[in-house]
């Protein structure tokens, strides 16, 4: 909200400088900052015209000499009609600047005869909207005197708040001037009134009847009669453009002015097209339609309160007016609607509409009930004073449950105690004073009466809130101390994650967030769970909740590729969502982690070997094993989007996957590169992890013996399948089996592969005899050939 | 001349010998054989001892088997130095400003540590971690907070719905719900986590963003307290000789309500384009707890007080970092990930 300084000083003295207005409201929980203006012009000073004689050449303009003080006197030629012989004028220099520096006074010849200078009326300076002649000025400063010292300019400062939406009652100059008199430890002047009725009885020309007492609470109203509609005065233009509104007509300007001023918004009828002379108001039906002041027609619900002339529709209440009763140009008699409409009702009304107005938004904060009839009163004289007519006799109020004044109970230690100050009872009753709150003793509390314009303070706690504010939060001193109870710790259940960081980054991968909105598509590409999708999505882009934590890192994959980036590692630990209609939340939220690996050689002298699905598959491993799980086990298996995948176990839990990205998706996300990935689900692991029990095993002091041994077995036997069916066979005595050797050869046939493994035999108790060992040798060689067909090479 | 004087002598030969330098490796060998190969000075020494003087053959004795062994280890050390010597030799012939293999540097996002940072400060103080979900019911997100329906206060935030009752938390306060609802007072802890609003992208705001939620809930907990705890964090996050400002704010959830600004760091308060020229920079909002909070979850106001705090990550991270587009943090742009 836009407010003007000037504005504010009909309400009260301000001494302060604008830099400590705009740090005082800030501190009063009123974000501000303001403009100052300043003049349009530079260099124009106080002259006296010696000799005004006509210009030769044309009978418009006049050629004078002036004097502005120094040894040289100037000659200047002025086309107004105002211009003679000794008068004092504001003059602007050659070098002088006018409309904000836009136009540069220049040496010139007008009609032959040499200028230097320009002499000024009113509105070049911004004065006034004087055109018709020059200024002339009476004062006894010396010539050459700069032009601002001798006419006050009263350049406005103009405030632009941000309101907090519980502050409704600063939606207006009289309420922001009450917070600049607390800066100003003064208290605002209220508004005196020389109001005259004259005529009819309003009673007589219009009745008034509320269906809706819950949306609307009071309506008041008055009639003026035989307003003249026209233009609105150049000090109500200025003051309605200072704060950014736009001037329309006398009696529109008028109410549009009383709402800045008073805060409370109000309607104007042309009382003419009231045609049924009996106001009735009431909540819309369903589907009524009405044509409003923007010319677009509504479509309403049972929400919307409408006021109407007899049973038609002719205003949205506290949101629009309806145009068919709007004022215009031949508006003679006026009806002022006053009232005072339900906040969660307007605001359910505009909601609906997507309709936000100046009225809707004050109404919606809550008004001042008890400020109805000031408001009007004001905006009657006003428009009388601007468009002439009479105000009928009286004013219609229909308020038949008289809302009471809010009283609140203070108790002097709750407030200190939750502030962690030591305000005396004096100190407490001058800040609540400072507020125009009136209190009473009772015990040891203070009764509170809350002013009617402060619809926010309904509790004791929001009255502690005021206190605090006053007295100021800076000044509230700050514990040096802290305190704390052991019944306040809770495990960390994200422990995991950072553990997790740590070793990635330090493996190579950098750590990526991605947006957890998709493009619904996306959603399909590595999970079948249904995902979360929005109601009100951004855009169609970003409509899904993601329900895997790939889409987002192949996405970055994609970004750095196009950028020339290769040969790089990403990770991302973050919250994916499926779908679970029996949760009230309607989602399942598993925390997930994701490794992304841009394959691309190496450029190295050394010749190091590509990235590939084992080295990928190594890193997965040392992963694991550095975050403490063990027994750790792959299988191959087909996962959604992955090709040459392999699902991931710690003993009987699955906890990922990982694999190749499939030539499918790698087009739909526009990859060329190779591409491998690993997802694991994060609360699992940590599930596990804190399973895990680590036990000790001293080392052997006896030597190991290795064997190796090599076999010739079908291309489909797993090697992993080997392994385990060797160490079952070995006993205690086998502490490790390490696959040396792979190898495809024509001379094995097209279907035989080669393994070689390197077996680790070793006692704790005893040095290993060959014997013992080389008889395990043939039971494990015997048992492969039974299982596997396995021929020993 | 006595042999205890040939002895004498050696010992100043030997001396002699070895002092002159590092002996390379032939010239090491050459010593080595020189006074103690079975033909060596020494042992010459030895085979002279039994043709001595008896009445000195005793103090002969002990002096050359000192001499000896004071050889011996003096050869010792030697050794180790040669072979040294050798080994710079060896590595002479190897080029080692060859580049060596690569091992990529990784990264930790910088919101991540931001989060980290500002995780460490409190916990110091005995806050506890917390975590809420980012899809939550309309109660948790906003009506247990005293963010009623209706009310304009529901404009502050705009939120992405999945149903009428179901939105994704628009702020981690929803943890504040979540925490009292499921533990008993008193309690102390902090929430970081994603939050989303329904914001058009731009350079300056994304569709989500992270936040860290603070709530402490004890008896006689007071405004004081409050900051106490976050001028404290201030002064450990931003440096010692930062300056803070508490100003009242709006929040439906805290009463009283304040926004934390800090002195502009850039700037030192003289006015710059990140503080907009205030010299403040706009921190935090916190507050004490409102009663309608307490009776949304059963704590009874009367007994139970407590404060509440939230930040923005991102803002933080991109003042910190010098960041000036938001969206970067989303993109996965390796060249920006890998400068932290």
């Amino acid at each position: 909200m836009e407010i003007s300084l000037n504005w504010l000083k009909q309400y009260c003295q301000i001494s302060l400088p604008s830099e400590e207005i705009e740090k005082g409201l800030t501190l009063l929980g009123i974000e501000c900052t303001h403009d100052s203006q300043s003049l349009n012009f530079t260099d124009v000073v106080l002259g006296r015209v010696i000799d005004c004689n006509p210009h030769p050449e044309s009978e418009h303009l006049s050629v004078c000499v002036v004097d502005m003080g120094n040894e040289e006197n100037y000659q200047i030629v002025c086309g107004a009609p105002n211009v003679k012989k000794d008068i004092l004028v504001p003059v602007a220099k050659v070098g002088a600047t006018l409309s904000d520096g836009d136009f540069k006074i220049k040496k010139a010849k007008l009609r032959g005869v040499e200028s230097k200078g320009m002499i000024c009326s009113g509105k070049e300076l911004r004065l006034n909207g004087d055109h018709e002649g020059i200024l002339i000025l009476d004062t006894q400063l010396p010539l050459g005197t700069s032009i601002e010292k001798v006419i006050d300019f009263n350049c406005d400062t103009i405030f632009h708040l941000d309101i907090t939406p519980n502050r409704g009652d600063c939606f207006s100059h009289q309420g922001v001037a009450r917070e600049v008199a607390i800066l100003e430890n003064v208290l605002i002047q209220q508004k005196q009134l020389s109001m005259v009725e004259s005529g009819l009885g309003i009673s007589e020309q219009m009745k008034i009847d509320i269906l809706a007492l819950d949306g609307c609470p009071r309506y008041t109203a008055r009639i003026i009669n035989g307003v003249k509609i026209g233009p609105s005065p150049e000090w109500l233009i200025e003051k309605l453009t200072s704060i950014g509104q736009k001037s329309i007509n006398n009696v529109v300007d008028a109410a549009n002015y009383v709402l800045m001023d008073m805060g409370h918004p109000m309607h104007t009828f042309d009382l003419d097209k009231l045609s049924s002379k009996h106001i009735n108001i009431r909540f819309a039906r369903e589907n009524e339609k009405m044509v409003l002041l923007d010319e677009k027609e509504r479509e309403l619900s049972t929400d919307h309160l409408l006021i109407c002339d007899g049973d038609l529709p002719v205003a949205l209440a506290g949101i629009m007016g309806g145009l068919q009763s709007g004022i215009t140009e031949d508006t003679t008699n006026i009806l002022i609607e006053s009232a005072y409409f339900d906040p969660i009702v307007i605001r359910k009304g505009a909601k609906k509409l997507d309709l936000s107005t100046d009225a809707s938004k004050r109404f919606e904060r809550d008004t001042d009930i008890e400020n109805v009839i000031p408001a009007m009163d004001y905006l009657s004289q006003l428009i009388v004073e601007l468009a002439g007519g009479h105000i009928s006799q009286g004013i219609i109020d229909v308020y038949p449950d008289k809302k009471p004044q809010t009283k609140i109970s203070l108790n002097l230690d709750k407030c200190n105690n939750l502030l962690g100050i030591s305000l005396t009872p004096d100190e407490l009753i001058q800040i609540l004073d400072k507020l125009s709150i009136s209190h009473e003793k009772y015990g040891v509390n203070l009764i509170c009466l809350i002013p009617t314009y402060r619809n926010d303070l309904t509790r004791e706690v929001d009255l502690i809130e005021e206190v605090a504010r006053v007295f100021g939060y800076d000044n509230i001193p700050e514990s040096k101390s802290f305190s704390g109870s052991f019944l306040s710790f809770i495990p960390d259940l994200h422990n995991l994650d950072g553990k997790i960081r740590q070793i990635l980054s330090s493996n190579g991968f950098s750590e990526h967030y991605s947006n957890s909105l998709l493009l619904e598509k996306l959603n399909h590409h590595f999970s079948d769970k249904p995902g979360i999708s929005l109601l009100n999505p951004l855009s169609n882009e970003m409509s899904v909740l993601r329900n895997s934590i790939l889409p987002g890192l192949l996405s970055a994959v994609a970004y750095n590729e196009k950028r020339q980036v290769k040969g790089f590692k990403l990770f991302e630990i973050g919250a994916i969502h499926e779908m679970n209609q029996e949760s009230i939340r309607l989602s399942d939220e598993h925390f997930y982690l994701g490794m992304v690996w841009h394959a691309h050689s190496v450029l190295h002298w050394r010749k190091l070997p590509d990235p590939d699905l084992f080295q990928v598959k190594g890193e997965i491993l040392k992963t694991l094993r550095m975050i403490g799980l063990n027994d750790i086990s792959f299988q191959s298996d087909e996962v959604t989007g992955l090709s040459k995948s392999a699902s991931i176990f710690s003993r009987d839990t699955q906890i990922g996957n990982f694999g190749e990205l499939s030539p499918i998706r790698k087009k739909e996300y526009d990859i060329a590169g190779q591409v491998f990935v690993f997802q694991a689900n994060v609360d699992i692991l940590t599930k596990l992890i804190a399973k895990n029990k680590l036990q000790y095993e001293p080392p052997s002091l006896f030597p190991a013996v290795t064997r190796d041994i090599a076999i010739l077995v079908k291309k489909n036997i797993l090697s992993e399948d080997v392994i385990k069916s060797i160490f079952s066979l070995g006993g205690n005595l086998l502490k490790e089996v390490t696959l040396f050797d792979y190898y495809e050869d024509p001379s094995f046939g097209s279907t035989k592969k080669s393994l070689a493994y390197s077996l680790k035999f070793q006692s704790s108790d005893k040095t290993l005899k060959d014997k013992i060992v080389d008889k395990l040798i043939t039971k494990i060689l015997q048992q492969l050939k039974q299982q596997f067909d396995a021929i020993q090479r | 001349m006595t042999i205890l004087h040939s002895i004498d002598e050696l010992k100043n030969q030997f001396d002699t010998d070895v002092l002159n330098g590092k002996p390379d490796k032939d010239a090491f060998e050459e010593i080595k054989r020189k006074y103690t190969s079975r033909k060596g000075k020494i042992a010459e020494l030895f085979a002279q001892l039994g043709s001595a003087d008896p009445d000195i053959r005793p103090e002969a004795g002990k002096a050359l088997n000192e001499l000896k062994e004071y050889i011996t280890i003096k050869l010792d050390g030697l050794s180790a130095v040669v072979s040294d010597n050798t080994e710079v030799t060896a590595a002479d012939q190897l080029d080692l400003t060859l580049s060596g293999d690569p091992f990529p540097v990784g990264s930790i996002h910088p919101l991540t540590k931001v989060i980290e940072e500002i995780t460490t400060i409190f916990t110091k103080l005995g806050f506890s971690l917390a975590y809420g979900p980012e899809i939550d019911t309309d109660f948790y997100n906003f009506e247990a907070l005293n963010i009623l329906k209706h009310h304009p206060a529901r404009d502050m935030q705009d939120t992405f719905y999945v149903t009428d009752d179901v939105v994704l938390r628009t702020h981690t306060s929803n943890n504040q719900i979540h925490m009292m609802e499921n533990h008993d007072p008193p309690i102390k802890v902090i929430a970081p986590g994603r939050v989303y609003r329904n914001e058009d992208v731009s350079v300056r705001s994304y569709c989500l963003f992270h936040q860290i939620e603070g709530l402490y809930v004890d008896k006689n907990v007071s405004m004081a307290d409050l900051k106490g705890v976050l001028n404290y964090f201030a002064r450990e996050f931003f440096g010692k000789n930062v300056k803070t400002r508490f100003r009242p704010s709006y929040f439906p959830f805290t009463e009283p309500s304040a926004e934390m600004d800090v002195s502009c760091y850039f700037c030192s308060q003289n006015g710059c384009n990140i503080c907009k020229y205030t010299g403040w920079l706009e921190i935090l909002g916190c507050g004490m707890v409102d009663p309608e909070v307490f009776k949304s979850v059963g704590y009874d106001p009367d007994i139970w007080s407590g404060y509440a705090f939230g930040m923005g990550i991102e803002r933080m991270a991109m003042q910190r970092y010098g960041i000036e587009d938001i969206r970067m943090f989303y993109e996965g742009d390796i060249r920006f990930l890998r400068q932290f």
